[in-house]
């Protein structure tokens, strides 16, 4: 009798055994998923390919393009995020080419390529070389729920095993005011754009 | 064989059997490391004529002209084969970097500053190192190449590394104490 019921215990310890491992067991991707940096908005953000420091950031209800005086609106049923910033290679010439925005939800939001025709200054088409920081500008269009405990995040490449990606933290207690516009305009010198908020 | 000693046998072939699995799994990339494929690379001094990948290669000039802003500076690199094995260059992929004394790798521009185009336009419209630079070469002509770079102003002791991929040697780096 004693033995059975051993038996049904040990069955029983092994199944529950099996069930949490189950659950908790990480999949291929969580164990190669990008190891992260953490760092906040205002800070330079070191990794050891590159390096990232956002310096402002605004949140519009729209955003105008100037180029070569003729103005194009960008309109979003949701909130557009930008963020201003620079960005240095540190050991080989690069290309950073994913930047997401994580809602405190866990919703990831890609880099908007709704200005896929702005030249100059868009993250994923600017090449860093090492040693020479170069003004970056980034934006989301985003729930407005999604921004506020929200994270910047930013990797060489959104595919690469076990890379590095910055995570940095927008300052929480910052009050940021939704404009009605945003204007971004081509710049002159080493700043390619300017921005101007209304 | 009794049971012990079945025991032990399968736990020293245990030990064995599983390094040889990760050997099995990983052949490819070992292979692929330099100690394997003896590959070595060749240093050489800027100026100086050296064979490799079918050609004899030189680096002519390493000029540093005003960069976009004063922290940085435009690196022109000029340099040229003169061909041996036509068919093997035309058929190989080249690249070529910039090293500086800390070791940080520059990749080309891949549009010439205007400046190039303004202080040397000669050189501004010579190919930049690939196949369809040797599939135009003429046989027994000389290839005149040119890359440019942009290099933080304090970069020092550039190097021009280039390699011909697929090639039996390793890279070629040429070392540059002129400038």
């Amino acid at each position: 009798m004693m033995a059975v019921l051993r038996s049904i215990l040990l069955l029983g310890l092994g199944a529950l055994v099996l069930f949490v491992m189950q659950h908790n067991t990480p999949g291929y991707g969580d164990i190669t998923s990008p190891i992260a940096i953490r760092g906040k908005a205002g800070e330079r953000v070191e990794g050891h390919a590159f390096a990232y420091g956002a310096a402002n950031v605004h949140l519009a209800r729209v955003v105008k393009t100037e180029s070569f005086g003729r103005v194009r609106d960008y309109s979003s049923s949701g909130v557009w995020l930008i963020i201003e910033g620079a960005a240095v290679a540190k050991k080989e010439s690069l290309t950073l080419l994913s930047a997401e925005w994580l809602s405190p939800g866990g919703i990831r939001y890609a880099l908007s390529q709704r200005f896929s025709t702005m030249r100059g200054g868009y993250l994923p088409t600017e090449r860093l070389e090492p040693g020479l920081p170069k003004p970056v500008l980034i934006a989301f269009e985003l729930p407005e729920t999604a921004i506020k405990g929200g994270r910047l995040l930013i990797a060489r490449s959104a595919l690469t095993p076990l890379g590095e990606e910055l995570w940095i933290d927008l300052d929480q207690k910052a009050q940021l005011e939704i404009k009605p516009s945003i204007t971004l305009a081509r710049g002159s010198g080493s700043m390619p754009w300017t921005l101007a908020a209304k | 064989m009794s049971q012990r000693r079945l025991f032990w046998t399968c736990l020293l072939a245990l030990v064995a059997v599983l390094p040889l699995a990760i050997v099995v799994h990983a052949w490819d990339s070992l292979r692929q490391m330099p100690v394997f494929t003896g590959k070595h690379d060749i240093v050489v001094e800027g100026g100086a004529v050296q064979p490799y990948a079918g050609g004899q290669w030189k680096l002519a000039d390493l000029k540093r002209l005003p960069g976009p802003s004063d922290e940085a500076r435009i690196v022109l690199a000029e340099f040229e084969t003169e061909p041996r094995d036509l068919a093997m260059l035309a058929q190989s992929a080249c690249r070529v970097r910039l090293v500086d004394a800390e070791g940080r790798r520059f990749e080309p521009l891949m549009l010439s500053e205007p400046i190039v185009r303004e202080m040397y336009p000669e050189v501004a419209d010579r190919p930049r190192c690939s196949s369809l630079a040797f599939a135009n070469a003429g046989n027994g002509g000389t290839v005149r190449m040119v890359e440019s770079f942009i290099v933080p102003a304090k970069a020092s002791d550039l190097s021009l590394v280039v390699e011909v991929q697929g090639g039996e040697v390793g890279v070629l780096v040429f070392k540059w104490k002129r400038s």
